[in-house]
């Protein structure tokens, strides 16, 4: 605790709110804008920060790493273009809420339940840290292979259709994941000779060509008259959430916030994962899980606040262990280890000051966020209000524009228009497309792990069932199976 | 296309064609911002070198120098892009054992690793370690050996690259030891140190943090040298095996540049690495930095290449024919 108030001291200096704020804005920034993700922000920041006090430089970085947590939400809801992976499961019910003129509450209750879930993680950071670190390392091969699967059972609690359909674009979702080099041997599988395809489909390409651009084709495709689908936005409060809305949001952010926490800590997808997790966990426990995909109020708040949690919760490894949870945690890793900081078991005797500022500095981003973004939601949703005629051909160029500048490689923009018509497609015929994205992210993870598993046991599957860890997991993945066929068999028949 | 195949049709050609734009483009060189293309993603270690690098040739050039992650195609894209890239002195791109040796003989690509590219120099070289769980059964490389003749014993490590010297303490100690390819070098150093498989090998950047926390033994260094931090860890080579895991890196122009303009760049590059503050910035990265020119550094590559290919084609790794 006390440790924690050196920290809020190292913070509360003016410099350094001043390079948390910029952080926490750019953040905000960069998840507004798709494809211009955390990863190049920070990469392109970076060479800036050397002159820097170490500090202040972790604690600008770190600001647009959970800033964009924020920011991704924006274009998810208002025009379905997820902007990072982890806000995809937003595209889902967040926008239908907007197209029901609910963009100011569903702003507001992922901005809220962002704030809440992001706060709570804090505290799990500052609490309980080097035990949650130890967590992280009995996940082995076999541990993960058998999350995965249990990850993957959530296909069945996504769906709003029927089984078999529900089935199908999980295989989609699968097949998808293994274009690409093999990820034990490097063999190029299913990559038809075209070098771009050789690391596989990305998933900015695939989820903005899935969600944004096949918004794109619908609205093309519609008569002027249904144009006006959208409402603009009703008085300057708009952004409250009913009394009713926000009721029923309160069981799923605080759900939302631990699961998303826990699962955020494993590296390797943690934040999607989380996201989708609490999902099908809304789902599962709603009412009223027909409203599932047509704006369901659960379905934007549980998901919202996971993913927040999770981006929290990612820092305890990297802090704690230097094992970073993603991509964007490696960066800064890196990061530290160039301003000569060694994240990892001993930065709590060593660097301590570091440790609790960074912490502190959190505490304080967050409330930035909030008092941030609260009152841009009135500007965000005036968006809405542009004509059609104008927003549509803006939303493609925004959709393409970050598809390209994701990873700067022209082939994702084809690979995104392709997906834009698949999508287009299988939205006609009423399909589930996150369960595409759920199936692809997790797949390939799943497929590594088993192989890893059985490499290690020489081909005996006992393996999956070598820990406790691992076999609560498949006991689990086997109940989630179980209760997820169930009541559709019942729902069926009746 | 059409342009390589020009390259390739005849040096004589290809002289005639660029002479004239040559001269004038030396003068003016550089004439706009210099693109450093890395295949390795924002954060890599090659990337936040590429990063110290840029930095400090912008001053010796007195232009703009900008790291282009052409990340995909399993490591193919970059080195691809930079072959197929105008050689007009304002594309540099990495060119290490992926682009010279690994990624060739792993898949098809559109370029001839020996004649597309014209080595400037090298600046570092990644330094590799053996390690295993600090409360196992392994102490000593002597315990991984003989344990690793009595059955089966499992590392993990994230790519070809690393592993040379592995098989080749396998092949001189008769023990045996199966690779367990990790995505990762951390998640690789993770999973030896949670147990799940009994040893790895990576670089003194990922398993430094874990050996300092004192969960991961340090057995000892796979490269030429020992660590100068932990001067105490004898190299495999010291302990009687000559097995050694090589991971230099460095930058290549496009074959067909202008070369009044690469004498300059050669001079910055030899330059940069002469300035204390850059080599010291690497260094903290764990990368140790070195300096070969292009010549030294191309002869170096090929001799790895020798080492290389009978184990991709052991592991299954290699390209099939077609």
């Amino acid at each position: 605790m006390e440790a924690l108030l050196g920290g809020f001291a190292t913070t509360l200096t003016l410099d350094n709110l001043f390079y948390c704020f910029v952080g926490a804005f750019l953040g905000t920034v960069v998840g507004i804008l798709p494809g211009l993700g955390p990863l190049t922000t920070i990469a392109i920041l970076l060479p800036i920060t050397f002159k820097m006090d170490v500090t202040s430089a972790i604690i600008m970085l770190s600001g647009i790493y959970y800033g964009v947590a924020y920011g991704g939400t924006v274009t998810s809801v208002l025009m379905r273009i997820p902007g990072e992976a982890s806000s995809v499961v937003t595209c889902l019910d967040g926008y239908e809420m907007a197209r029901k003129g609910r963009a100011g509450a569903a702003l507001g209750i992922a901005g809220l339940g962002s704030f809440f879930a992001g706060t709570v993680g804090v505290i799990g950071i500052s609490f309980l840290s080097p035990p949650l670190a130890e967590l992280v390392i009995k996940f082995g091969p076999a541990e993960y292979a058998m999350l995965m699967l249990a990850g993957l059972t959530m296909v069945t609690y996504m769906s709003s259709g029927s089984l078999p359909r529900a089935l199908l674009m999980a295989a989609f979702g699968l097949l998808l994941g293994t274009i690409g080099s093999d990820p034990l041997n490097m063999t190029p599988r299913l990559t038809f000779g075209i070098l771009a395809l050789g690391d596989g489909v990305n998933l900015v390409p695939l989820a903005i060509g899935l969600f944004g651009l096949s918004e794109v084709l619908f609205m093309a495709r519609q008569k002027p008259d249904d144009m006006k689908v959208l409402p603009p936005p009703s008085h300057l409060l708009g952004f409250m959430p009913s009394r009713e809305e926000a009721r029923r949001s309160v069981g799923p952010v605080v759900r939302g916030t631990f699961m998303g926490f826990l699962v955020g800590l494993l590296p390797g997808g943690g934040a999607v994962l989380a996201s989708f997790l609490s999902y099908g966990m809304e789902r599962k426990l709603s009412k009223n899980p027909e409203e599932f995909g047509k704006g369901a109020v659960e379905g934007l708040a549980g998901p919202e606040s996971a993913n927040n949690a999770g981006t929290a919760g990612a820092f305890v490894p990297l802090l704690c262990m230097g094992i970073p949870a993603n991509a964007v945690t490696a960066l800064l890793l890196g990061a530290f280890i160039i301003h000569g900081v060694t994240p990892g078991p001993t930065i709590l005797e060593r660097q301590p000051e570091i440790f609790w500022g960074v912490v502190a500095s959190m505490y304080i981003g967050n409330v930035m966020l909030l008092i941030l973004n609260l009152p841009l939601i009135g500007l965000f949703v005036r968006i809405l209000d542009i004509p059609r005629a104008y927003l549509t051909p803006m939303i493609l160029a925004v959709c393409l524009i970050g598809v390209y500048s994701s990873n700067g490689n022209p082939a994702d923009v084809v690979i995104a228009v392709i997906f834009g018509f698949v999508g287009y497609g299988l939205r006609r015929h009423g399909f589930d497309l996150g369960i595409v994205i759920l199936a692809y992210v997790l797949g390939p993870i799943f497929e590594r792990s088993v192989r890893q598993s059985l490499a290690i046991s020489d081909g005996d599957p006992m393996i999956f069932l070598h820990s406790y860890l691992s076999t609560g997991f498949a006991i689990v993945a086997v109940g989630l199976l179980i209760a997820g066929l169930w009541p559709k068999r019942k729902k069926a028949a009746g | 296309m059409l342009r390589r195949a020009v390259l390739k049709g005849g040096t004589a050609l290809t002289a005639a064609s660029l002479a004239t734009p040559a001269i004038a483009q030396s003068a003016k060189w550089p004439a706009r911002e210099i693109s450093l293309i890395n295949p390795n993603a924002p954060g890599a270690s090659t990337d936040l070198t590429a990063r110290i690098i840029a930095q400090a040739l912008e001053k010796r050039l007195n232009a703009t120098v900008i790291v282009k992650n052409v990340v995909g195609g399993a490591g193919a894209l970059g080195p691809t892009t930079l072959a197929q890239s105008t050689p007009d002195g304002h594309t540099i791109g990495l060119v290490a054992i992926s682009s010279h040796v690994a990624v060739p003989n792993m898949m098809n690509v559109p370029y001839d690793p020996w004649k597309a590219f014209d080595i400037i120099g090298q600046v570092a070289a990644l330094r590799y370690g053996i390690g295993a769980r600090a409360d196992g059964p392994i102490k000593s490389i002597e315990d991984l050996v003989t344990q690793g003749k009595q059955k089966q014993l499992t590392y993990s490590s994230n790519n070809v690259t690393n592993v040379v010297a592995m098989f080749q303490l396998a092949k001189l100690s008769g023990a045996k030891f199966r690779w367990v390819v990790f995505p990762g070098g951390v998640e690789s150093v993770t999973a030896a140190i949670g147990g799940h498989v009994d040893a790895v090998i990576q670089t003194v950047a990922e398993m430094r943090p874990q050996i300092e926390a004192g969960k991961l033994r340090f057995l000892a260094s796979a490269a030429e040298a020992r660590w100068p931090d932990y001067p105490d860890v004898k190299t495999l080579r010291e302990l009687g095996y000559d097995a050694v895991s090589n991971g230099p890196f460095g930058y290549a122009f496009p074959t067909g540049v202008d070369p009044a303009i690469k004498e300059r760049m050669d001079k910055a590059l030899a330059d940069v690495m002469k300035d204390e503050s850059v080599t010291s910035q690497i260094a903290k990265l764990g990368i140790q930095p070195i300096y070969r020119d292009g010549k030294e550094y191309g002869a170096l590559l090929k001799k790895i290449e020798t080492e290389l290919v009978p184990i991709l084609k052991e592991t299954g790794m290699a390209k099939k024919p077609a």
